[in-house]
């Protein structure tokens, strides 16, 4: 039985990346992934960073990376204030993994200067871009797939 | 009456003016434009966290920015512009600043050049700035100065928190707001069974500073997005009035040149006269 649609409303301080209707998602809380579906009690979560899936009315797919927020729960439906987010459409595969690269670099070297939480925080969005990509890859190629077996 | 050569240079001085004032007004314009679209793509995250952190305010006080304390000292952030030529958009936001309280009790925070020399004119302890703020002001200078607001805060250096800055409504009107920050005013009602996950205590650092920075660089896009509407008006207005100037001085112009012509054909009619 598919589960009914609500109202979510995806957030970042400089854009709107999402304001539509969706039967679930799931998100990466900052103590582990979990999922909403309709009529959840209200909540408030705190976001750490990773990729997250909404499922819309259509059944398709669709991942964001989402890096630290927060996530919001209310009778009329689901708010995500982001402190960044990109739509899997948005990601440069190229950037995300030099960028990668570099927090591990950084960290690895341990430089006297380093600001630890910063590398880190730039990993863990180098890690959630990619995932997101990853993610994003495997749903088409089950896609195409599915196509190509109808 | 001055002399056709006179009037001829005060126009060609005119003119020069009225390009200068021409070009600023398309540069100001351009800005708006990018100013306000900046604006309008931050203003839902804006007032949704602003909306779930007075929620949290309801229903815990465990955090510095949460607690009502008696105020011995109160900062205000003003937000100015750092160049002028945008009519009294500076003026007011001053005026409006000095209204908060005297220099006695209250810290000044300039964000733009004009009110940080006007602040500092008045008496007041600027005790942070971020000067130049530029015409498109950068997040990470914005976050970093309130991170020092913050910290200062928590310290009971300042004990209440306003901001001082224009809200922009459309190309021809802004409002002067004074907006109280902090300590945060909690939701008038507090919800019932919320689940927080983790507890409150725990998001409460990482929310509130989010909070803050956003509060800034809220006030800081508006404020922008104002000047640069106000920079418009002023521009449009000089435009005008430089058109205006020049339409008399043409017309100055012409009476003088048009009286010296009749003044030397009437000379050459009398001259012509007496040698008949």
């Amino acid at each position: 039985m598919p589960s009914p649609p609500f109202d979510l409303t995806v957030l970042a301080p400089d854009h709107a990346l999402f304001e539509g209707r969706v039967t679930s998602l799931v998100a990466p809380g900052i103590d582990g992934y979990f999922g909403v579906l309709a009529r959840h009690a209200p909540m408030v979560a705190q976001l750490g960073s990773g990729a997250m899936m909404i499922r819309q009315e259509n059944g398709s797919e669709e991942y964001f990376a989402v890096s630290a927020g927060f996530l919001e729960i209310e009778l009329d439906g689901v708010t995500i204030l982001a402190d960044t987010a990109e739509a899997a459409a948005e990601i440069d595969v190229e950037r995300a993994r030099a960028a990668q690269e570099r927090a591990r670099q950084r960290i690895r070297r341990r430089e006297r200067d380093l600001d630890v939480a910063r590398a880190e925080a730039a990993l863990q969005r180098a890690l959630a871009r990619l995932q997101v990509v990853e993610k994003t890859g495997m749903a088409r190629t089950r896609a195409t797939s599915q196509a190509r077996q109808q | 009456m001055s002399s056709i050569r006179d009037i001829r240079s005060k126009i060609r001085t005119v003119r020069n003016i009225e390009q200068i004032c021409r070009a600023m007004k398309t540069v100001a314009s351009i800005r708006l434009r990018r100013g306000e679209q900046r604006l309008e793509r931050a203003r839902p995250y804006h007032e949704r966290l602003a909306r779930l952190v007075e929620m949290m305010a309801a229903v815990t006080q465990d955090h510095p920015f949460l607690r009502e304390r008696a105020v011995d000292t109160t900062a205000m952030v003003v937000v100015t512009s750092d160049r002028g030529l945008c009519g009294g958009y500076n003026a007011a936001a001053v005026r409006r600043a000095l209204a908060v309280g005297p220099p006695e009790n209250t810290r000044a925070v300039a964000i733009g050049r004009k009110g940080l020399v006007q602040l500092r004119r008045h008496g007041y302890d600027v005790v942070e700035q971020l000067v130049p703020l530029g015409g498109e002001p950068s997040v990470a200078a914005v976050y970093a100065l309130a991170e020092r607001l913050g910290e200062r805060f928590v310290r009971a250096e300042i004990d209440r928190l306003v901001l001082v800055h224009s809200r922009f409504h459309s190309g021809t009107r802004s409002e002067l707001r004074i907006d109280a920050i902090l300590p945060v005013a909690p939701a008038p009602v507090a919800p019932a069974d919320v689940i927080f996950e983790p507890a409150p205590q725990q998001m409460l650092q990482g929310l509130m500073r989010r909070y803050l920075q956003n509060e800034i660089l809220s006030a800081v896009l508006e404020a922008s997005a104002s000047e640069h509407a106000a920079r418009v008006a002023a521009m449009t207005a000089a435009t005008d009035n430089a058109e205006d100037m020049i339409r008399q001085l043409t017309l100055d112009y012409n009476k003088a040149r048009q009286a010296g012509i009749t003044k030397e054909l009437v000379e050459l009619v009398s001259a012509a006269d007496s040698t008949v």
